[in-house]
């Protein structure tokens, strides 16, 4: 018997069949591929999302749904979540235990959501310009890398801020917000974000604006009437929707900042114990606000997701285990279907354990080819996981 | 090359197929070292079944069939497979061939499969190829090639490496009269240069004209 000459024949068959072979070493590799895939998909999930949430201390909020909150002020999903105010921020920074970090997270630049919020979000992130700067004034922003590739926006361009309702006359017009700067990428959801101060959140919200200058000596066309140092505009009066060098001085905003709302806060206690205390003082179920631990909050969530993704490999395992029964039940036909092959080679004198041997070539052949399928996939996955998970996060 | 090339000698051979009427019955058959020999009869007569038999491919219920030194049938199963991958060429009625492979593929299968191909019978199987007319198609699938195209691999397959006995079944069915000559000229020159017995079943009669011998199956078990 020849070895070499037994595997050259079965590689010839899989060779000169090989659109079946393919076929059938996808349908294995795909099958021995998913159950792994998948693990390792939902492990990446997993360490990206525990990795913000852990690096995120607390966060506080209205009182409602603590995953909600957290999925709004960690990952900017468009989650219902009630506001809080300024004053409630205030407070916890009044304490002495933490700082905080307001986010404003309810408006968006097309798919983008607009992030309100101070420079100290930046460092708390280690969120740096990878070209322009941060904002410094109202009506500038800064955009996220990924935001930035696909949309080609450089320091210097415009974006603007989304209307809520398309059709509502009275509702809120779109800004035009100046690119001050673009951040380096961190793979999170803040490559996907638009960053603003959290007073240029409430300009687009439109508890500030600017407007032309009714208390000019030539503003008279504009007025409508004056009563008692009260200037009453008409509709000619010009409302800005970009704010720049010019214009910048007539903005203003409209009654106390400390009860204008905020999405949530990050809340950064200064030790442990600082923590501790905070989180007691908000236990109370009647408190106006809560203060999550968003690592505690992802454990919960995390654990459910688990317990599905065992019963989806198990399944997945299942379907490996028919896969590879449908193959054997192929193997067996085709050899079935190749008797009179096999009985010429008897004929001629090829010994049985030869004939078996290029039986086992060829499904070892096959085998091999979907093992090859399969690590492909999984090291692919392992590749584009991340990006795929950010993706989805963002 | 062949060293111990004498005939072939079948003497009161009985085969029946199990659960089936049919049967065949051999009293006496010589055939000499070189010696052509063809087997003529009505279809469905058991010509084709005679072959198997004394190819070893068939056990008898009773006599015997001596190839050269060795009583095929009492040979144990592995030293008769042995036997015939080295010792027997077989020309099958339907070919046989395995249509993923190639022209060259095909006829050095027994060699390469039975680990003792060499330069040699390489050389032998392309010498053979050329000589069949089928040269243009060596790497050629067998699947692409005419009917007539692939009994000839059949020949050369069952010449390749250089067997002491040669048993064909129907070889020249296929072929034009300008084919089956060659192929008939290339089967009898084996023999008398090999000093090889060749056994043939045919039902043509040009072909059976440059036999040494033909033998009516009818008479052979009557």
């Amino acid at each position: 018997m020849s070895p070499s000459a037994a595997l050259q024949l079965a590689a010839r068959y899989v060779m000169r069949h090989r659109m079946q072979s393919l076929l059938l070493s996808l349908a294995l590799g795909a099958a021995l591929a998913l159950p792994a895939a998948v693990r390792v998909f939902a492990k990446t999930v997993e360490r990206e999302m525990r990795a913000r949430a852990a690096a995120t201390p607390q966060v506080l909020g209205a009182r409602g749904s603590a995953l909600d909150l957290m999925l709004t002020a960690l990952y900017y999903r468009r989650q219902p979540v009630e506001p809080v105010l300024m004053r409630q921020i205030d407070e916890v920074r009044a304490t002495g235990f933490a700082d905080a970090i307001p986010l404003h997270v309810r408006h968006h630049a097309q798919e983008a959501p607009i992030v309100g919020t101070e420079l100290e979000y930046f460092s708390f992130r280690r969120l740096v310009a990878a070209s322009g700067r941060l904002f410094t004034r109202l009506g500038d922003c800064v955009v996220g890398a990924h935001v930035a590739r696909e949309r080609g926006i450089k320091p210097g361009d415009f974006i603007f801020s989304s209307p809520e309702q398309v059709f509502d006359i009275a509702g809120i017009y779109p800004l035009k917000m100046r690119v001050s700067g673009v951040l380096a990428e961190s793979f999170s959801p803040d490559d996907a974000a638009v960053f603003v101060d959290v007073k240029t959140a409430w300009l687009i919200e439109g508890r500030a604006h600017g407007h032309d200058d009714l208390a000019q000596a030539d503003a008279g066309a504009n007025v409508l009437k004056r009563e008692a140092g009260n200037v009453v505009g008409n509709a000619a009066v010009r409302m800005f929707n970009e704010v720049t060098e010019a214009n910048i001085g007539s903005f203003h905003f409209h009654g106390d900042v400390a009860g204008y709302p905020v999405t949530a806060a990050i809340v950064l206690p200064h030790d442990a114990k600082s923590e501790a205390i905070l989180a007691g003082r908000y236990q109370d179920a009647k408190a106006a606000a809560q203060l999550i631990r968003p690592r505690d909050e992802l454990d919960t969530v995390l654990s459910t997701l688990f317990r599905i993704e065992g019963a989806v490999v198990a399944g997945l395992a299942l379907l490996a285990c028919a896969a590879a029964a449908i193959s054997f039940i192929v193997f067996t036909l085709s050899f079935k279907m190749r008797a009179r092959e096999f009985a010429t080679l008897g004929d001629i004198g090829i010994p049985p354990r030869t004939l078996a041997a290029i039986k086992a070539f060829e499904v070892a052949l096959i085998g091999i080819a979907g093992v090859i399928v399969a690590a492909a996939t999984v090291l692919l996955v392992l590749k584009l996981g991340p990006a795929l998970v950010l993706r989805a996060l963002r | 090359m062949p060293t111990d090339s004498t005939g072939i000698t079948v003497s009161g051979l009985k085969f029946e197929y199990p659960n089936e009427s049919f049967a065949i019955r051999v009293d006496s058959l010589v055939v000499m070292p070189g010696e052509a020999v063809a087997i003529v009869g009505p279809s469905g007569c058991g010509k084709s079944t005679l072959l198997r038999v004394m190819a070893g491919l068939l056990s008898p219920h009773a006599g015997r069939v001596q190839m050269g030194a060795h009583d095929v049938h009492s040979l144990s199963a592995r030293a008769l497979r042995e036997f015939r991958l080295r010792s027997v060429g077989l020309v099958f009625q339907d070919f046989a061939l395995l249509d993923y492979l190639t022209v060259e593929e095909n006829v050095l299968l027994p060699v390469r499969l039975g680990g003792f191909d060499s330069e040699s019978s390489v050389a032998r199987a392309h010498e053979l190829i050329g000589q069949l007319g089928i040269a243009v198609h060596t790497r050629r699938l067998t699947r692409e090639i005419s009917q007539g195209e692939r009994q000839r691999v059949a020949i050369a397959r069952a010449l390749a490496h250089q067997p002491r006995f040669v048993f064909a079944d129907e070889p020249t069915a296929s072929l034009d009269a300008v084919r089956r000559d060659i192929v008939g000229s290339l089967l009898l020159d084996y023999a008398r240069r090999e000093s090889a017995p060749l056994i043939l079943v045919t039902h043509d009669p040009a072909l059976q004209q440059r036999f040494d011998r033909v033998v009516d199956f009818t008479e052979l078990s009557a």
